[in-house]
């Protein structure tokens, strides 16, 4: 129902929001900001912003990562907008190559983190549905498993083994070929 | 180190080391096993029973296809041994549908979905085709036979080529396949060796990979031109593209009759959902569907590379706003002879990846203005041949004659968790599995 006039969109870019961290934070972002965010952007959509949005599951230490993250790709948001891998889109054919590098750059750098934080920031795009932030967080931590022996994989993330060891001669059966 | 005095040691022992880092287990499996690669996924489903239970279930099985889709793209190259590599021997058992005589395969064309191939040799009468999951190393032999040749007939000449697609109002993989009902072959005596094979109709039949054999649908309105490859696109629930014959707009082409060198003057779609056909129309000024014209799935659009001048290509992209409509999306100019183009996939900045000749990959970027080759497809095939039942062979199993006979194919890279084999799609005899494709490991060309 939101009209897309350009006068809207001004107002819009220019509208603040206030997003308040687990231990009582404040920060002012800009909507383009906030809205990479599915979950704000239906509380916008609803008009349930006024007074700042309390984020309970988030810690300030995390949020101003995640906002770091946000403000940087909500400017190739608008270009890259409704075509994650469609190309439908013309404006889409558009992007610059050199922003798309630059921002890879960021990714790289801004995954820099230990595995706490990467875990954290991932429960974090997760409860906020940033699906670029949740997408480059989890093939981080993915391409940390990749190689690893089910037994290291168990240790990484205590699971407890509840195969038989039928099962698991099972499986190995199965897979034969994948095992050499 | 600290252990605080006075305390026995046991005590300090029992206190929790410090807290692992953990992610909650339906985020972990749908988030981060999702996106480790199948093979390796299917053998790691031993770190526990909801890892395992993962792995077969179709939700996940489907969000894992999906992430793999989304990552950069990739191509997987495959050789498969050229047609009448096969040791005569293994040819000598007669094919219950043709009276004729089993002849040895002339070719091998291969078809894909979703990272699945279906893989058919066809002897020009009957066709074998294989249903192949190189990812996880699954193949499963079809039924040759079909029980939908009808009587009355002489016999029936099936496609060379079999289609696949995905039909997302079942959640199924879809088979299809046409013939003709023959009624004559007779020697041409004006042309020596030459056969006329006359027909009265078109018939298609589709198998669901899962459920049973051939099943006839309904007719195709007219002949298929099958050495144009059928493309399967995902767009509106599921269909397959065949290039066909209208003998109704033979002429209407008019200015454009000197470029057009094929037979096909329309596209068929073959609704998956619906069983039915429906002809879709070519570009604008797209009078046939020439030999060096290649259709294509790009994104799950339909596309098609026409050939615009020896050199250059059209790539033209079927996109829907509100209905399909073609739009001219790239030209492309190799300043040298070329044959045909093949769209293999886009990626994220709008860079077109395509299989020149089957021999080259290039990659144009429109917007640069930078047309590269990025891989010789020679180069980055692989000749191992695998058994049919998924176990590796010994690597020097083909040939060197191969490397130059060999049917290159060049797909986009999806990994598929999809267990073609628990979809039983009939007790495929082994015999005609191994007899007619030898499926080569593939090697995948990553461009990133």
């Amino acid at each position: 129902m939101a009209s897309a006039g350009s006068g809207d969109e001004k107002a819009a870019a220019a509208a603040m929001i206030t997003l308040i961290s687990s231990d009582n934070e404040k920060f002012e972002v800009t909507e383009a900001t906030a809205t990479l965010s599915q979950t704000i952007r239906h509380m916008i959509e609803d008009g349930c912003t006024d007074g700042g949005v309390p984020l309970p599951n988030v810690t300030s230490k995390i949020l101003a990562r995640v906002i770091e993250y946000c403000k940087k790709h909500a400017t190739a948001a608008a270009g890259e907008e409704g075509s994650s891998s469609s190309f439908s889109d013309a404006a889409f054919l558009e992007v610059d190559r050199a922003f798309l590098e630059e921002l890879e750059e960021f990714d790289d750098a801004f995954l820099e983190v230990d595995r706490a934080t990467l875990f954290d920031l991932i429960l974090a795009a997760n409860y906020l549905d940033i699906k670029g932030l949740l997408n480059l967080t989890c093939q981080k931590v993915a391409d940390s498993v990749k190689g690893k022996t089910p037994e290291q994989i168990r240790e990484m993330y205590n699971i407890v083994n509840d195969l038989t060891p039928e099962e698991e001669a099972e499986i190995r059966r199965e897979t034969q070929w994948a095992f050499e | 180190m600290t252990t605080i005095p006075g305390r026995p040691r046991k005590r300090h022992r029992i206190t929790p080391p410090p807290a692992i880092p953990t992610i909650p287990d339906d985020l972990l499996v749908s988030e981060i096993v999702a996106r480790l690669p199948a093979a390796y996924l299917l053998r790691i489903r031993s770190v526990c029973r909801s890892w395992r239970a993962a792995v077969k279930d179709p939700a996940f099985i489907r969000r894992h296809l999906e992430l793999s889709r989304a990552r950069p793209p990739a191509i997987l190259a495959i050789s498969l041994p050229a047609a009448g590599d096969d040791d005569p021997e293994e040819e000598k058992e007669a094919t219950a549908a043709t009276p004729s005589p089993a002849r040895a395969v002339v070719t091998v064309r291969a078809a894909h979905c979703d990272g699945l191939l279906a893989v058919t040799a066809s002897t020009g009468v009957t066709a074998h085709t294989t249903v192949w999951n190189p990812a996880i190393m699954e193949f499963v032999a079809v039924p040759t036979a079909s029980p939908n040749a009808g009587a009355g007939h002489f016999a029936m000449v099936t496609s060379v080529v079999t289609a696949i697609g995905f039909d997302s109002s079942t959640n199924g993989y879809v088979l299809s396949r046409f013939f003709y009902r023959v009624t004559r072959v007779f020697r041409d005596e004006t042309r020596a060796d030459t056969l006329v094979v006359e027909h009265d109709g078109v018939g298609h039949e589709v198998l669901r990979l899962g459920s049973g054999g051939w099943r006839l649908t309904e007719d195709a309105p007219f002949s298929i031109d099958d050495t144009v490859p059928p493309v399967s696109c995902a767009r509106g629930g599921g269909a397959i593209y065949w290039a066909a014959m209208d003998p109704s707009s033979g002429d209407a082409g008019g200015e454009d009759d000197d470029d057009c060198d094929g037979d096909a003057n329309v596209l068929l779609r073959f609704s998956l959902r619906d069983e039915t056909f429906a002809v879709f129309p070519l570009p604008p000024g797209a009078g046939c569907v020439g030999r060096r014209d290649r259709v294509a799935e790009l994104g799950g659009e339909l596309c098609l590379a026409r050939a615009a001048a020896p050199t250059a290509f059209d790539v033209w992209v079927a996109a829907s706003a509100g209905r399909m409509e073609w739009s001219l999306r790239w030209h492309v100019d190799f300043y040298r002879p070329v044959g045909f183009v093949a769209p293999l996939a886009v990626d994220a900045g709008g860079v077109l990846l395509m299989s020149v000749d089957d021999e080259d990959v290039y990659r144009y970027d429109k917007q640069n203005r930078v047309l590269e080759k990025v891989a010789d497809v020679q180069e980055v095939s692989r000749h191992v041949r695998w058994n049919w039942n998924g176990s590796r062979g010994e690597d020097d199993v083909v040939s060197s004659s191969c490397s130059t006979d060999a049917v290159q194919l060049l797909v986009p890279c999806v990994e598929s968790l999809v267990s073609i084999c628990s979809c039983s799609v009939t007790r495929a005899r082994r015999d005609e599995a191994t007899q007619h494709v030898s499926c080569v490991s593939p090697s995948v060309v990553n461009f990133s």
